[in-house]
C-alpha cells in the first residue's frame, strides 16, 4: 500500500514537472481606463496688417474731389497706399460704401471633445479703425472652416492634435467714412473655440 | 525484488536532493503564486489650464484690393506651445503576487515587465478608431513579508500616454499584461 502511494506520488511529480516548466513566469492581465478631458487649442494671428490696394477699385460715382487716398483698416495696424487720380465732377466719395473682406487661413483649431466636435465663434470686439475723423467700420464677421460656414458660429469635427482644421474669416468693411489714406487702428475681432 | 522498490529509492533521492538545496540566491519562477489584478480607472493627469489654449502665431500682413478684398493670412501653426504627452498614476495597486521567498537572499531580483496589448494603444470607449499610445511603468512597489517568509508584492502603475492621434475626449481603455519572473 505504501509503495502504491509512492508510485502515485511520483506519477504526480512527473505530471507536474512539465507544468512547472510552462509556468516559468507569472503572467496576468489588468484592465485600465483613463478619462481624457475636452482639450481645445486655437491658433490665431494676434496682429494683422491689412493693406488695401485700390488699383482696381471701381468708384461708385464719378467725382472730382481731388487726389483721394482711401481706406486702410486692420486689426491693430493698417496701411494703404493709393494713387488713383480719380477725376470726377460730383459726389463726395469715390469708394464703395462697403467692401467684403475675406481673410483666408486666418485661424486654426486642434483638439478633442466628448462630442467629437468643436464650436468656433467670432465676435467683433472693436468695430472701428480710426485715424482722426477718418473711420472704417467692420461688421458681420463670420468664420468658415471644416466644411462649415460662413457663419458667426460654426461646429466642426474635432481634428485631434495632428493636422489642425484651418479656417477663414470674412466681414464687411464700411469705408464710406474713410477720408485719409493713412494707418487706421482700433479694429479687432475675437475668435473663440470651445467644446460643446 | 518488489517492482516498486526502485521507485521507492528514487523518491528519497529526489527528496534528499530537495532538502539539500542551498538556501541562498535561489529565486525561482515557481516561487510565485496567487497573481491578482485589479481594474483601475483614473482621470488623465492634465492641468486644467492646458485644456483650453489660445496660441498666438505672431503677426501677418495681407494685401487686399478694395474691389476684390480677399487675401491669405497663411497661418501655419506648428506643434509648439502644447504637449500631447502625460503620465497618469492609476491610484491603488493594480497587481498583487505572493512569492515563497524562504530561499531568497539580498541578491535575488524580480523582473516585472508590462505590455500594453492592442499594439500598445488604448481605445476610446465612444469611438474605438480614436486611439492613444500608452506605456506602463511601476511608480510604487509595496512589499510585505510575512512570518512564514512569504512575501506579497503589490504594484502601482503609472501610464504614460501620447494622445497626439486622438480625436475624442472621454474614457480610453486597454489591457496591460504583467509578467513577473526572477531576474536572470
Amino acid at each position: 500500500m505504501f509503495k502504491r502511494g509512492i508510485a502515485i506520488f511520483l506519477l504526480g511529480m512527473a505530471l507536474a514537472m512539465p507544468w512547472q516548466q510552462v509556468q516559468a513566469q507569472a503572467v496576468g492581465d489588468t484592465d485600465i481606463s483613463i478619462d481624457f478631458p475636452n482639450i481645445v487649442i486655437l491658433h490665431y494671428v494676434s496682429s494683422l496688417t491689412l493693406t488695401f490696394d485700390a488699383g482696381t477699385i471701381t468708384p461708385e460715382d464719378t467725382v472730382d474731389d481731388g487726389p483721394v487716398t482711401p481706406a486702410a483698416a486692420g486689426i491693430t495696424d493698417a496701411t494703404a497706399t493709393f494713387d488713383l487720380g480719380v477725376d470726377g465732377t460730383s459726389g463726395s466719395n469715390p469708394w464703395p460704401n462697403t467692401v467684403p473682406v475675406r481673410l483666408e487661413n486666418a485661424w486654426a483649431v486642434r483638439g478633442i471633445s466628448t462630442s467629437g466636435t468643436i464650436d468656433v465663434d467670432i465676435s467683433i470686439t472693436g468695430a472701428n479703425a480710426v485715424n482722426g475723423t477718418s473711420t472704417a467700420t467692420m461688421s458681420a464677421a463670420r468664420v468658415t472652416g471644416g466644411g462649415q460656414g460662413p457663419s458667426a458660429n460654426i461646429t466642426i469635427p474635432a481634428p485631434g492634435f495632428g493636422t489642425p482644421t484651418v479656417g477663414d474669416v470674412d466681414f464687411s468693411l464700411d469705408v464710406s467714412g474713410v477720408t485719409t489714406a493713412q494707418t487706421h487702428t482700433g479694429m479687432s475681432y475675437q475668435i473663440q473655440a470651445s467644446a460643446p | 525484488m518488489q517492482p516498486l522498490a526502485g521507485l521507492h529509492r528514487f523518491f528519497f533521492l529526489c527528496l534528499g536532493t530537495m532538502l539539500s538545496t542551498p538556501a541562498f540566491g535561489l529565486c525561482d519562477n515557481t516561487d510565485f503564486r496567487n497573481f491578482q489584478a485589479r481594474s483601475r480607472t483614473a482621470n488623465a493627469d492634465i492641468n486644467p489650464s492646458q485644456t483650453g489654449l489660445a496660441i498666438a502665431e505672431g503677426s501677418a500682413s495681407v494685401n487686399l484690393s478694395l474691389s476684390f478684398a480677399t487675401g491669405n493670412v497663411g497661418i501655419n501653426p506648428g506643434t509648439g506651445g502644447f504637449s500631447t504627452s502625460t503620465t497618469t498614476q492609476m491610484g491603488n495597486w493594480s497587481w498583487q503576487i505572493t512569492a515563497d521567498t524562504r530561499n531568497w537572499d539580498s541578491t535575488d531580483e524580480m523582473l516585472v515587465t508590462y505590455e500594453v496589448l492592442n499594439n500598445g494603444q488604448l481605445l476610446a470607449d465612444a469611438q474605438p478608431s480614436s486611439r492613444i499610445d500608452a506605456s506602463v511603468v511601476t511608480y510604487n512597489l509595496d512589499v510585505r513579508r510575512f512570518q512564514n517568509r512569504n512575501t506579497r508584492f503589490r504594484g502601482f502603475l503609472a501610464v504614460t500616454t501620447d494622445y497626439a492621434n486622438a480625436t475624442r475626449a472621454g474614457l480610453y481603455s486597454g489591457t496591460v499584461r504583467v509578467t513577473i519572473e526572477c531576474a536572470p
